[in-house]
């Protein structure tokens, strides 16, 4: 599998897509903290109420390389629906929706759902369908109170324009709702990684995001290495065209924020 | 000598009889829920022999009603209120329940209370259990649903977890000619989306079983069938082969 790698000695600069550059940051750290209630009744559940379910790291190996015997990655929902290859947000500033949209698409899979291809536009409504960047817990929040609409109700994917979409895609969408999630708690980067491949086992997508990049993506798999930082590297679906997903080492692979899809909804 | 009291004070004592009579009949009255029970066979009844239930001891103004109960039958276009038909095959021991609502009002002190009494009536059923239901076909093909809670998926061990997510299960489902509905969560039914009609009976037939299930309905038609969620596919294709 020829995936684009990413390490500590890449230079940043590299990393930001040439149509991506206009300055504006698609992800903005989030400003409900976590631990905040707030989080909690938009459907997030604290990651760090459950420390002792984590996976130990002296099980990295063994777990990471079952999950891949058994296909219980994200991953290979993915690869099973098919419809990430080329994910690509095309210079709008919304890796934000992008990610979102197909953490939901990957949980649905996992969740036995048909495959629906999804319009990461439709949630523009959160930033009043201008050209920004947005939080990632107020998305999901988002994501779950109004859903994602699909394609065949938003013909063209990139508009931002509400009237380019087809009448009832406000109702289509609501089909296509995330549930509740899993709230990534901040601490070391062991921590961290630990919360996001006991999240990964269970066949959840990890909504994430680096603060180095401004971007957010959709975690969907780890690899085990000995020569790399924790023994890891993250897979992660990116929404700049690629084919492959990108996979992360060294300590620019931990997310500064991550959040777990536990389910979507049930219509759809 | 007698003489007639007064033409006022006569209405005074008139007035004051009223009154006196009027409190006589509320503090007449039986305390609430004093007398009232729910009566019926007094010894155990044997398995299949109806058994008729009766809610009596409640004033002609108040009213009762049974609880809702599986095996009572009390359709009040077929049977008169405060009574129920019970009916079971199988033998155990039963608890009826029924709720009596009484209104006491004070005239003079122009209240009222209310009172909910809670009724209990215990009934035993002697005999044979039926013989179960014979097993399905071995050849038979089944849908498949999965019921879990989703915050507890990250404590099942990676043999659940494959039979929940996992797609080489679904695959070996399929390649058997078995189908696979989804991986649902109870509490994914909200206001706004209810539940789906093509996955409502296997929310039913998950409902009040300890999670997490598997939910079973035969490709043919049938009867569905609960079982806790299989310890890995080994086990869960041997429940479907019928082994």
């Amino acid at each position: 599998m020829a995936r684009r790698h990413i390490d500590d000695s890449t230079p940043t600069n590299s990393l930001v897509m040439p149509d991506y550059t206009g300055g504006v940051r698609g992800y903005i750290p989030r400003d409900i903290p976590y631990g905040d209630p707030q989080n909690e009744a938009m459907g997030g559940v604290p990651m760090g109420d459950y420390p002792d379910d984590l996976i130990d790291p002296s099980d990295f190996k063994e777990v990471i390389q079952d999950c891949h015997d058994r296909q219980l990655f994200p991953m290979y929902h993915e690869e099973d629906h098919g419809m990430a290859v080329r994910w690509n947000q095309n210079g709008l500033p919304y890796c934000w929706a992008w990610s979102a949209t197909i953490a939901l698409m990957n949980i649905r899979q996992a969740a036995g759902k048909a495959a629906v291809a999804l319009a990461p536009t439709s949630l523009g409504w959160l930033v009043n369908w201008s050209s920004s960047g947005y939080y990632l817990n107020r998305t999901i929040a988002g994501a779950k109170e109004r859903g994602i609409a699909s394609t065949a109700f938003v013909p063209d994917i990139h508009s931002r324009n509400p009237r380019t979409f087809v009448p009832g895609w406000e109702d289509d969408a609501l089909k296509y709702r995330t549930g509740e999630w899993w709230d990534g708690q901040p601490g070391s980067d062991l921590h961290v990684i630990r919360q996001c491949l006991t999240i990964l086992r269970t066949g959840s997508p990890i909504y994430l995001a680096y603060n180095w990049w401004g971007h957010a993506l959709c975690g969907i798999g780890m690899l085990f290495d000995e020569t790399k930082y924790l023994n890891v590297v993250f897979i992660i679906r990116n929404s700049h065209g690629e084919i492959e997903p990108i996979e992360l080492s060294g300590n620019r692979m931990v997310p500064d924020e991550h959040y777990g899809l536990r389910m979507g909804s049930l219509a759809g | 000598m007698f003489r007639h009291p007064p033409r006022g004070a006569q209405r005074s004592a008139a007035i004051a009889a009223c009154v006196f009579a009027l409190c006589s009949l509320v503090f007449c009255l039986p305390a609430a829920g004093q007398d009232i029970k729910i009566v019926g066979p007094t010894d155990p009844i044997q398995a299949g022999e109806p058994a008729w239930l009766e809610i009596t001891g409640v004033p002609d103004d108040q009213g009762a009603v049974f609880n809702l109960h599986p095996l009572l039958y009390t359709n009040p276009q077929h049977i008169v209120p405060m009574h129920g038909l019970f009916l079971t095959t199988t033998p155990g021991t039963y608890q009826i329940t029924a709720t009596a609502l009484i209104v006491e009002i004070d005239w003079e002190k122009k209240t009222h209370r209310t009172t909910l009494i809670p009724l209990s009536y215990e009934v035993t059923v002697e005999g044979e259990a039926p013989h179960p239901d014979p097993p399905p076909p071995v050849d038979t093909k089944w849908q498949v649903a999965i019921f879990h809670q989703s915050d507890t998926r990250d404590t099942m061990d990676a043999d659940q977890l494959e039979v929940c997510t996992g797609p080489l299960f679904r695959q070996e489902l399929a390649a058997k000619g078995h189908g696979f509905v989804g991986l649902f969560d109870p509490d994914e039914r909200d206001s706004k989306d209810g539940i789906p009609e093509r996955v409502r009976r296997f929310f039913d037939a998950a409902d009040g079983h300890e999670l997490p299930v598997m939910v079973m309905a035969p490709m043919n038609g049938g009867d569905f069938r609960v079982v806790p969620l299989p310890a890995n596919k080994t086990e869960a294709f041997k429940i479907l082969e019928g082994k």
